[in-house]
């Protein structure tokens, strides 16, 4: 016994004891259910998978995962110096935020208020240079005329944010100025972040007024393009928040929210959700839907440098692929200065602006352009879809584990071919690429794939004349 | 004068009956542009086909004055009989807002108009579901809409336009049963079924329950985890569909035996509370249609838990999904034990 125990009262010492357990009771509880979650995600279902090569449904969309977010890490044109490589990645829009505290637009306040451009034009300037059309995140509010001077403010006075709003869009969007067409406001980021503000639906710091002057902007912006204008850019896909948007009747042109999501199958749960939200309001249903920023994890990981990052944004893309937003934002395009476990699809220029395995993620699926083809047998890991263009099938199959180890062998059919010979080919994304003739004279392929941990696959089946 | 007066309100009667008929065809096309006036219907309506054979169907929309944004088409068939391969859209409605999903006994996808300018307007294909038949039937089985199938028209209120729906029946022939016989040429075609507007118990066709055949009964004695087993009789073959309905309602379709017996469980475990089902028997010879409802009540369920929470809050509130209740029990009691012999060995040691 030590000293402390023989000048203490034994029965002192036993109701410490007991308390002691009591209040490591709910410790053991929560240990033991998030061991339960661990050992029963261990439990799936394999891949089974069937093609009908003649049950052709819709055509198959890749351009809306052609979008990329490049973030703030630096306050310069980050994309710039990542120009060819960003260009390489054929994209149809790129986000931009912190367009006026990065940039140093506004000066002055009220009638005071001057504007130059200048330094974001220069971004602008290499988003167009990469093929892509801009989407400025208005965020966040302009020192000058923030209350307090801080960026995440409202303004002292809300006219002056409309001034803000109107000049931005006549500037990209005006016919006597940049001529844009087709360009996207976003009004702010993350709004309900605390970092960018943490804004209410209600109150002092309250979205829906950022959003009034922001549409009152928009309207005052005189002789411009079409544009677009939406939000609310929430860190997920929130009801409250949509439906206060959706209900304000403000111009809202599309609907956008960010998706961190570990699991890609809720990404279709978000869209089911949001649909069934809007369906009583017919006219926002045909609006663009964009998930202006994606990922499994919205902190920092070394898990964005491997495959495992490569298979996740596959498996999102299978699961949009048909009913999916109009546009869905890989986050992000560069590497922040020294991080080694960045968002980036390519490492910062100081860092060799090496391409990371998710870079190639997106030629890759370009290639199942065609129209959709019916498959079923996907299993909890193994997922895909299928297409036909011309003479070739293919069939594309991504095994994603969240847990990173698992691997299967997937039995294969393709069923209702036209009998003959075909070559076929087996082109693993960051593997073997081999091809064979095969004849098949009873309309019937069979095989059976193995696929290693975060493997990615097309098979392609073209039917030789 | 009398004459004089006969031959006026002769004339009077003689030009206002046509300036009525006018006027009443004026309120009647004002008021049917400003109404729901949309059907849907699947097509073909009746079909034969043999197990392990795939059949087409179309899901076909009739707008009459509507203009149509987006429409959630659902269906439900005996899972036993089919298996849904895949829903898409159809040409008529050239966007899918939420992508075609297929599970046992379900097939369901959202499809939308290209814009506003372009609504969908008049009569086509808005999906297309691909069934493969897995079971012989004696009768012809039903395909049907669920009552969560839905049409959003543009500028209209109530902004749900669709008035009526129309299921299809298919004859299966070989399976298990040793059925050949093929679709009665004289097999009716059901009356087009009122749609239902609410989420609330109700009735989801027009005809009124006949006390015939249609029985119920819920053995909630056998409850499991809050899986009541719910059974009853029909007309023999008949298509039975099941609405128990809690938060979301819960949805079944079985087909009676023989001799008019069926029996379900609902797929998710329910709560402890109050419920009404709903049960509606499509019979297959006559193509009429039997409805009748109960209440009943569970008193365990899991814990108060309700399965369906998730769907009120933002997505990202879901809850987790997965774990195994009977895992996690297993592991909490064994946590307590281990608990309580730490606590026993402590009181030893001190006092």
């Amino acid at each position: 016994m030590n000293i402390l125990e023989r000048n203490t009262n034994p029965q002192i010492t036993s109701l410490v004891s007991f308390i002691t357990v009591l209040f490591f009771l709910p410790l053991l509880l929560f240990a033991t259910y998030q061991s339960v979650i661990l050992i029963t995600r261990a439990v799936g279902t394999p891949a089974n998978v069937l093609v009908d090569t003649k049950a052709v449904l819709e055509p198959i969309k890749t351009d809306f995962y052609h979008a990329f977010a490049q973030g703030g890490e630096e306050s310069e044109d980050m994309i710039g110096p990542v120009l060819s490589e960003t260009r390489a990645l054929n994209p149809k829009l790129i986000r931009i935020d912190h367009i006026y505290d990065y940039y140093n637009v506004v000066r002055g306040s009220g009638g005071g208020m001057s504007f130059d451009f200048s330094r974001l034009d220069a971004a602008v300037n290499t988003i167009l240079g990469a093929g892509a059309k801009p989407l400025l995140s208005l965020s966040y509010m302009p020192a000058s005329i923030a209350k307090g001077g801080a960026v995440i403010n409202p303004p002292n006075d809300w006219n002056d944010w409309a001034t803000v709003v109107a000049k931005t869009i006549e500037h990209y969007s005006g016919k006597g100025e940049k001529n844009l067409g087709g360009v996207y406001y976003e009004v702010w980021n993350e709004p309900d972040l605390g970092s960018f503000g943490s804004w209410k639906l209600s109150g002092e710091k309250n979205y829906l007024t950022l959003y009034q002057y922001a549409a009152e902007g928009a309207k005052r912006a005189a002789n411009t393009n079409w544009f677009y204008l939406g939000g609310p850019a929430t860190t997920g896909l929130y009801k409250n928040w949509i439906m206060a948007l959706a209900g304000s009747g403000y111009r809202t042109d599309f609907f956008s929210w960010h998706s961190y999501l570990t699991d890609p199958k809720r990404f279709t749960t978000d869209q089911e959700n949001f649909i069934t939200w809007m369906l009583p309001y017919p006219w926002h249903t045909l609006k663009p839907t964009l998930i202006t920023e994606f990922g499994f994890t919205g902190d920092k990981s070394t898990l964005y440098n491997s495959t495992y990052a490569a298979a996740y944004t596959a498996a999102v893309i299978r699961q949009m692929i048909s009913g999916g937003p109009s546009y869905l934002f890989s986050f992000e395009i560069k590497d922040g200065p020294g991080q080694s476990n960045g968002w980036g699809l390519v490492a910062h220029q100081n860092a060799g602006k090496k391409p990371k395995p998710r870079y190639w993620v997106y030629s890759f699926i370009d290639q199942m352009v065609g129209n959709r083809l019916q498959v079923t047998g996907e299993g909890t890991w193994v997922t895909g879809f299928a297409s036909k263009k011309d003479k070739t099938i293919r069939l594309f199959l991504v095994n994603f584990d969240r847990s990173g180890s698992h691997v299967e062998t997937v039995p294969i059919k393709f069923t209702n071919l036209d009998p003959g010979t075909y070559t076929l080919r087996e082109h693993f994304l960051f593997g073997t690429d081999t091809s064979s003739e095969k004849a098949i004279p009873d309309a019937v392929y069979e095989e059976k794939l193995y696929m290693s941990a975060q493997s990615i696959v097309i098979l392609e089946l073209t039917k030789k004349d | 004068m009398k004459k004089i007066l006969l031959i006026v309100t002769g004339i009077i009667i003689f030009i206002s009956i046509p300036v009525v008929v006018f006027f009443f065809g004026q309120q009647q096309e004002i008021r049917s542009k400003a109404t729901p006036a949309t059907t849907l219907s699947i097509q073909p309506n009746t079909i034969s086909v043999r197990v392990g054979e795939t059949v087409v169907c179309q899901i076909l929309i009739n707008t009459g004055e509507n203009k149509v944004a987006s429409a959630k088409v659902s269906l439900l068939f005996d899972q036993t009989k089919f298996e849904a391969l895949s829903i898409t859209n159809g040409t008529l409605a050239p966007r899918i807002l939420t992508q075609g999903t297929v599970g046992s006994g379900t097939a369901t996808i959202t499809v939308a108009a290209q814009s506003t300018a372009k609504p969908i307007t008049g009569q086509g294909e808005i999906a297309v579901v691909r069934l493969k038949a897995i079971g012989g039937s004696p009768t012809p089985v039903a395909v049907q809409f669920t009552s969560d199938t839905s049409v959003y028209g543009i500028g209209e209120n109530p902004v749900n336009v669709l008035i009526s729906n129309q299921p299809g029946l298919i004859t299966i022939t070989g399976g298990e049963t040793g059925i050949t016989s093929t679709m009665p040429s004289a097999t009716p075609i059901p009356t087009p079924l009122p749609t239902s507007k609410a989420d609330t118990p109700q009735s989801l066709y027009s005809q009124p329950a006949s006390s015939s055949a249609l029985t119920i009964s819920v053995h909630t004695e056998a409850t499991r985890s809050g899986i009541p087993l719910v059974q009853g009789t029909a007309s023999p073959g008949a298509t039975v569909t099941i609405v128990i309905y809690s938060k979301t309602p819960q949805t079944s379709v079985v087909t009676a035996d023989t001799k008019g017996n069926w029996e379900m469980t609902p797929p998710k475990a329910l709560s402890s509370g109050t419920y009404t089902v709903v049960v509606t028997a499509l019979n297959p010879t006559t193509g009429t249609t039997e409805t009748s409802s109960t209440t009943f009540s569970l008193g365990g369920g899991i814990g108060g838990l309700s399965t369906e929470e998730g769907l009120e809050t933002a997505t990202g509130d879901a809850l987790p999904e997965s774990g195994s209740t009977e895992t996690t029990l297993v592991l909490l009691f064994a946590g307590c034990i281990l608990v309580a012999f730490g606590a026993f060995s402590l009181t030893k040691q001190y006092v």
